[in-house]
């Protein structure tokens, strides 16, 4: 088994360093993995926004028909 | 809850126009020396991390008023609560293992236990919410314990990093930020919590109409 705490400290950074440099020398290009966190962080938020709405549209217009059947039927 | 529906436009708004800017200044923020382009993916996978956790606090609560007084508006408040962790849950889970392929060479890392601890959290969550959709009668109290286990586990979750030294770094790592950097962190932070407070009130709001329509059919049956 890898000994992951040797990595860790190997890889792992203990502190944010500000260097415009090091985006040349990258093997594995780190554009395209930002771009697909992003659209996915915004799919997903505009989707439960999207679902969210459906939801609350279905149960007002339900209760309007529930309503609706009760006359007299106190309204909260 | 009335009075909280009317900041909600506001609250939107916030949100939207935060959040509507993050990106530009995400994309302005300089470029991290060890990780570089990689590192931008924390602007949003930090706060949506941030937002589960408050969630989670938030439906522990909340569960553990209903279990005390069986009231309908904190069990509400913790089914939303309980759907906002799975939402930014699932954002935090998504965006964390496109970071980890650059910066630590793997998709997923089973030995890290900030990552797998996490991945409990929002399957205890995930849980939550299929109690509540499957359940039947009497699976409010059965998932109202299942929330405060969930959000009990938010501590060890956060201060994991700290004891078990893996792949994650240390809390402390945030404090380290320089400034051009802790300021686009802040302002995204902001963004996602306007965005999760208007979630939450909305959410719970549908749950407390759902609500008003079961007694509306069951009056209906009388």
């Amino acid at each position: 088994m890898r000994d992951l705490t040797t990595d860790a400290q190997a890889q792992t950074p203990e502190g944010f360093v500000s260097g415009a440099q090091t985006a040349a020398a990258e093997t594995l290009p780190a554009t395209p993995l930002v771009y697909i966190a992003y659209s996915g962080i915004w799919l997903v938020l505009l989707l439960y926004v999207f679902m969210l709405w459906r939801k609350l549209q279905r149960v007002e217009k339900d209760l309007q028909q529930v309503s609706s059947a009760r006359p007299g039927a106190d309204r909260r | 809850m009335r009075i909280a529906q009317r900041f909600v436009p506001f609250l939107l708004a916030g949100a939207a126009v935060l959040l509507a800017r993050a990106p530009l200044m995400i994309e302005a923020a300089p470029i991290e020396s060890s990780m570089g382009v990689i590192q931008k993916i924390f602007y949003f996978h930090v706060p949506s991390a941030i937002m589960a956790f408050l969630a989670a606090f938030v439906c522990g609560g909340a569960s553990a008023a209903y279990l005390w007084k069986r009231g309908k508006g904190a069990d509400a408040l913790a089914v939303a609560a309980a759907e906002m962790v799975v939402l930014f849950g699932f954002i935090v889970l998504f965006t964390g293992p496109l970071w980890a392929r650059k910066a630590w060479g793997v998709w997923w890392e089973w030995q890290d236990v900030r990552l797998t601890m996490t991945l409990v959290m929002w399957m205890i969550f995930v849980a939550y919410l299929l109690l509540r959709r499957f359940g039947g009668p009497g699976s409010e109290v059965l998932s109202a314990a299942a929330g405060l286990f969930g959000a009990a586990l938010v501590p060890f979750v956060y201060v994991s990093v700290n004891y078990w030294r893996t792949l994650h770094p240390k809390t402390t790592v945030v404090n380290t930020l320089p400034p051009d950097m802790a300021f686009v962190l802040r302002w995204s932070m902001l963004g996602f919590l306007l965005l999760f407070v208007s979630l939450l009130i909305v959410r719970t709001q549908l749950e407390l109409a759902r609500y008003r329509l079961e007694e509306a059919y069951a009056g209906l049956d009388d």
